[in-house]
Parts: C-alpha cells; sequence; structure tokens
C-alpha cells in the first residue's frame, strides 16, 4: 500500500519549483492531488501532465492565495469533487533579492501577503471541511532563513519566521479535531531563493553544510510526502528542519 | 526544472554563455524572460511590458521590429537570392555602398562592409596605416570605439583593456585641445586621429562646435586621417543623418554599424573618401586583405538600404528633431535644478543626466552586495534600478558610471518621453530623500 493512498492533498503554488515536485511525490504516493498557481498557465499544465502519468486525479486553480474567496471556492470545488481535502501542503511563496535600502513598503506587503497571510487564508479556506470532518493534516513550508541568521532578504526572512509561529498556534487550536500542523524548513535547495546568492557567498554556505552540497527539490518533497502521511501521526506543531545538517 | 538537460534557455544563457552576468541579474532583480519586442518595448513571458531607453546601445534606432523593415526582410529571401558572393560582384553590397556614400557626401567614394561597429573600426584602423604607412594611431580619451583588439587600443579606460595589454601603438589626448591636437601630431606622426562627435560613454561629452572642423584641417596638415566614429551618433541619432553633417567637417573615414541594420541584422561600415582604398589596397594582390566573410551579405545589406532610406528621408529627421526638443525641453524644466542632478547633455535623442553621489552609508556597494564595484559611482546605477523596477530600461555610461544614458528609439512618441521624465524625477527624488 502506497503511503497516502486515498488521500486527497492541496498543494499551493504548484506550477513550478518545489511545488511541482511536492505534487509529483504526493501522487506517486498514491494521493488525489489538487494544485493551485497564480499565473503560469504552461507551468500549471505541465505539473498537470506529470500527475496525468501517476495514474491518479489531479485538478489545477488558476487562483491566488491571496485571493480569500476565490481560495474558499477553490476549497469548495475540491471538495464537491473529491468529498473532502486530508493533506494541505502550504508551499507558495516569493522572495526578492533586496536589501532593506531598496526595499519598498510593497515590497514587504507582497512577500508577507505571499508568504504568511497566504497560508492563513488557504488554511482557513481549507480547515472549515478538515474541521467538519475531524480529520486532517497541514504542512507549511518555512525555511531555514526563518530560523536562523542567514544572509537573506529581510522580508523573507520575516515571513517565513511567522510560519513557525504560524504553526505552532494553529497546530495548538486546531489538534483537538485530530489535524496536525507542521512546518519543514528547508536549507538551501538547487531551486529558489539559492539562485538569489552569489556564487561566492553559496560556496561559504555550503562549506558549512555536513554534506557540502544544496538540497535537491526531491529530497524535501519525499521527505513531505512522509511528514503528511498517517505513519507520522504523532508529530505536531514541530518545525523540521532538512539542510544537509549546518 | 529538475534536470540539467531540462533547462530552458534562458536558464541555459547562465550556464553556457556568461554564468556571471546571469548571476549579477538575478541578484539585481533585472533577470526578467523578455520573449517579444515592438517599437519602443520590451514585453515579458508574463505580458509585463519595458519602455526600452537603451535601445540595444542605439541599435534599434527604427524601433524594434518595425513592420516595414520585417515585410523587406520578407520580400527580400522570397526571392532566395544569394547570400554570399565570394570572389564575384554583389549587387546589394554595391547598392547600399552607393547610397551611403550619397548619403555622406561627395567626398566618399568607398565602402567597406562588416559585422558590427567593433570591425568596422578595425577596417578604419587598417585602411589608415596601410594607405599612409603610419603605424600608430592617435584616439581621444574617454573614448569607446568596441572592444575587438585594435579598437580596445584606443580605449584608455583601463577596466576593458588592460587584461588584454599590450595593444596596438596608439596615443591618447584629450577632447577640446586643439594644441594638444597638433603637438600630438607632430611628436607622434599618427596614421590617423579617431573621434566619436560625442563621446557617449565618456559621460556624453560633447566637442565644442568648431572643435571637429579643426582636427580635421590639423590632421590633413599633418599627413594623418581623420577618423569619425559614428557608430553611435550616426544614422539619425542627433537629428541629422549623420552627426557630422551638422558641422563643415570633412572627414577621410567614417565608421558606422548599429542601427544600420535595423536592429535586427548585424552590420558595420567603413566608408573611406575618394582615392582612399586605392591608395591602401591598390592592386590585384592587395585589394582583398582586409576582408569579412559575412560583410557585405545581401541580407544585411538590403535591411540597411532600407533602414537607411527611411532614416535619410527628412521627414523623418524633422521628427527626431522635434521629439529630441521636446524631451530636452522636458529634461531640463523637471530635472534641472534637482539636488541629485549636476549635469544635463543632449545631442539630439542621445544624451546623459551626471548626477551626484550618494553618501549614506546603506546606499554603500558593500551594503548592497556588490563589493566588487566599490569606489564606483552608485548613484547612476542605483537610478537604473530604481527605474527598472519601474519598467523603464536605461543604462549608465561605460567608463562614467556617475551619468544615466539616454537614448530611446528615434521612434519615440511625446507621451514616453514625458512619462520617462515624470518617472525620473520621481525617483530621483526617491533617492534624494533617502541619502539624507
Amino acid at each position: 500500500m502506497k503511503l497516502l493512498e486515498q488521500n486527497r492533498a492541496l498543494v499551493t503554488g504548484g506550477s513550478r519549483g518545489l511545488g511541482r515536485v511536492l505534487c509529483k511525490h504526493l501522487a506517486l504516493q498514491g494521493a488525489n492531488v489538487a494544485f493551485n498557481y497564480s499565473s503560469d498557465s504552461d507551468g500549471a499544465a505541465e505539473t498537470l501532465r506529470m500527475l496525468e502519468q501517476c495514474e491518479t486525479s489531479a485538478l489545477s486553480f488558476q487562483v491566488s492565495v491571496t485571493d480569500a474567496n476565490g481560495l474558499n471556492q477553490m476549497a469548495k470545488e475540491i471538495e464537491q469533487a473529491w468529498g473532502g481535502i486530508d493533506i494541505l501542503i502550504n508551499n507558495a511563496g516569493i522572495s526578492q533579492p533586496l536589501p532593506i535600502a531598496l526595499m519598498e513598503e510593497s515590497d514587504w506587503d507582497s512577500v508577507m501577503d505571499i508568504n504568511i497571510k497566504g497560508q492563513f487564508l488557504t488554511a482557513r479556506a481549507v480547515l472549515r471541511g478538515m474541521i467538519r470532518r475531524k480529520g486532517g493534516c497541514i504542512l507549511n513550508i518555512g525555511s531555514l532563513a526563518g530560523l536562523r541568521l542567514l544572509e537573506a532578504p529581510i522580508h523573507y526572512s520575516a515571513s517565513k519566521a511567522a510560519v513557525k509561529g504560524f504553526t505552532e498556534a494553529l497546530s495548538k487550536e486546531v489538534a483537538r479535531y485530530n489535524i496536525r500542523v507542521n512546518c519543514l524548513a528547508p536549507g538551501l535547495l538547487e531551486e529558489g531563493v539559492a539562485q538569489n546568492l552569489p556564487e561566492h557567498r553559496l560556496r561559504e554556505y555550503l562549506k558549512h553544510v555536513a554534506l557540502h552540497r544544496k538540497g535537491t527539490l526531491d529530497e524535501v518533497a519525499r521527505f513531505a510526502a512522509f511528514l503528511v502521511s498517517d505513519r507520522n501521526s504523532y508529530m505536531n506543531g514541530a518545525t523540521v528542519i532538512i539542510d544537509g545538517g549546518l | 526544472m529538475n534536470g540539467k538537460d531540462e533547462m530552458d534557455g534562458y536558464q541555459s544563457y547562465g550556464r553556457h554563455v556568461n554564468p556571471v552576468l546571469a548571476e549579477f541579474l538575478a541578484l539585481s532583480g533585472r533577470d526578467d524572460r523578455f520573449v517579444r519586442a515592438e517599437g519602443c518595448s520590451l514585453i515579458t513571458e508574463d505580458g509585463d511590458r519595458y519602455a526600452d531607453w537603451i535601445c540595444g546601445f542605439g541599435s534599434a534606432n527604427t524601433g524594434h521590429n518595425p513592420d516595414w523593415l520585417l515585410e523587406c526582410i520578407r520580400n527580400h529571401l522570397s526571392g532566395n537570392p544569394p547570400n554570399l558572393f565570394p570572389e564575384s560582384l554583389n549587387p546589394f553590397s554595391g547598392q547600399l555602398a552607393a547610397d551611403l556614400v550619397r548619403a555622406a557626401g561627395r567626398s566618399f567614394e568607398t565602402c567597406y562592409f562588416s559585422n558590427s561597429g567593433s570591425e568596422a573600426v578595425e577596417a578604419a584602423i587598417k585602411t589608415a596605416i596601410a594607405a599612409t604607412g603610419r603605424k600608430s594611431i592617435l584616439s581621444a580619451s574617454g573614448a569607446y570605439h568596441g572592444t575587438t583588439l585594435g579598437a580596445l587600443s584606443l580605449m584608455s579606460d583601463n577596466m576593458y583593456r588592460k587584461p588584454f595589454e599590450p595593444l596596438l601603438p596608439y596615443h591618447s589626448i584629450p577632447v577640446n585641445n586643439v594644441a594638444e591636437l597638433q603637438h600630438a601630431l607632430e611628436k607622434h606622426s599618427p596614421a590617423a586621429f579617431i573621434l566619436e562627435p560625442v563621446q557617449m560613454e565618456s559621460g556624453v561629452r560633447i566637442p565644442a562646435s568648431d572643435y571637429l572642423r579643426q582636427a580635421a584641417s590639423l590632421c590633413h596638415d599633418y599627413g594623418a586621417l581623420m577618423i569619425l566614429d559614428e557608430v553611435q551618433t550616426g544614422m539619425g541619432r542627433t537629428g541629422t543623418l549623420f552627426a557630422f553633417q551638422q558641422t563643415t567637417t570633412l572627414p577621410d573615414i567614417l565608421v558606422l554599424g548599429k542601427s544600420l541594420g535595423g536592429g535586427l541584422l548585424p552590420i558595420g561600415a567603413t566608408l573611406f573618401r575618394e582615392g582612399l582604398f586605392r591608395q591602401a589596397y591598390g592592386n590585384y594582390l592587395s585589394c582583398e586583405i582586409n576582408n569579412s566573410t559575412f560583410g557585405g551579405n545581401a541580407l544585411s545589406c538590403r535591411v540597411a538600404q532600407e533602414v537607411l532610406s527611411r532614416i535619410a528621408n527628412e521627414d523623418f529627421l524633422r521628427e527626431v528633431r522635434n521629439r529630441a526638443e521636446l524631451l530636452s525641453q522636458s529634461i531640463h524644466s523637471k530635472l534641472h535644478n534637482h539636488p541629485m542632478v549636476s549635469r544635463i547633455k543632449m545631442c539630439g535623442l542621445l544624451g546623459g543626466i551626471t548626477l551626484h553621489d550618494v553618501d549614506h552609508p546603506w546606499f554603500s556597494w558593500k551594503h548592497l552586495g556588490l563589493e566588487a564595484f566599490e569606489g564606483r559611482p552608485i548613484t547612476g546605477p542605483l537610478l537604473v534600478h530604481r527605474m527598472y523596477r519601474r519598467r523603464f530600461l536605461t543604462q549608465i555610461c561605460a567608463h562614467d558610471w556617475s551619468t544615466l544614458r539616454i537614448e530611446p528609439p528615434l521612434t519615440v512618441s511625446e507621451t514616453q518621453c514625458l512619462e520617462f521624465v515624470d518617472a525620473l524625477r520621481e525617483e530621483l527624488d526617491w533617492i534624494h530623500a533617502n541619502n539624507q
């Protein structure tokens, strides 16, 4: 039996990067996978094509994680299609390589809106059903940049630090409904914020990583699939770091 | 994308073309993926439209992908003509040369075609040396003639030339100093003196109105050739077809490139005054010692001919002058008193705004994570960054980072000019406020 057979999962930001690979690994473990994306229709189509090969059901929605009404509608449609959502992975996130001197209020707001408020809005949309059914699992994607003193844009680090607090408080609040909430905080990966790091700083970072390399999206997504499975039934409110040993 | 084999062209650029530039663009948030170009705009894959005020450093004077030029290319290719004419008469280069000579003035006679402005400069240098039998070239300090080894020899900026020295023998003199020029001509007996009518890359230095004529006259007195590099100032950029036509100067060699190819085809052209070609390459053995396989290819020449006929049209040039006047007035009225602005220079639709440098530590290169630029002016690049965020593509001058270059397509509209100046004003206000 596969790890996530008969599970229905929603991944935010599934049209590219880690989101797409998360979709893949959930599907490989037998879950039906729905995902949303904000603008990358070609990327979304690519993810859908990939999911079709996994022989599970797949749904995609073009809706931003900052659009509360759109998220509610999406959750409703998934529930109508599949009867519920068992797993939510709050993955959608952005960053900009900006020092504070060049950071606009609007930059701060957009990163906060997508990276943390988006997790709240999506969780709220999905939790209604989970609470009614008294069961579910939420995994919020954080970052090492929100936990350690790393060279990262301040709005990104702040938003990811907020993800940890959000995870802990929410886990406490919804545990009574048999819903687990955890946070997965990767270090630098082959894609994502690592691409905004100058080569010499990346080398310096990797010197301190015990495995001396960046993580792959597959490594993170494989682990995420385990975290949201029933085999991980006692972990709740935790922030788990996956960084190759820093 | 995961595997290295799955990289798209943009990612492959970062791996296989210029990894350092790709990294810098990502770091500075300027790694947008442009997929379309039309008129004065570049458009990203997300549909964001950027106003192009770099214009391929003056290579797209007639705008991006104008319909009439695309039509010309389609028509030309539909006839399946030969593109290369090795060891045979080339009617396309012949026609273009005739048009260029007619447009540049009756003192010119022949034209050599290559694939870029740099190559056209090389041809000018070689021809001057071959024609005069002299070995060195005189150039102006602050010049930018290209980055091939010969052209690079004429560049005084260390960043560009230092790693490649030793280069050709050259001597550099300051612009606008007739006495220095005379002294250098006397002392070094150079084959030629090469000069840009506007030194764009050193912060838009425009020689005094009579300097070009005096320089040409002195060169003739001392047996040196006068080369004018109009790669950037030519093709209507300054309001006349060629900048020298605003003076009474008659250069011996005229160098063209960039917009001659309409922003679509690479082409360089070197025009020689009457008799000069035979003087340099006047026998059967030497008539092809300076050559280029693709120089004068039919497609590039046909495109250049079409572009030339458009730009040389007096109505077109009048419109350029009108637009330049409007832009200049707008820039002066809105910026000349700005506390961040130290100097404004305009010559047609070519110009620059020189800026005072910021001094707040949080605007230091170090704080911005770009220690490699330490010691260079920062306000110019900062303004480029700010303008980019507002979807204006701008750039600083290569030798003078304190100067923001002004170089839109010549087809820029009045509205686009006014929007640009308003954006500049607001961003300079922002920099000033944040430098307190």
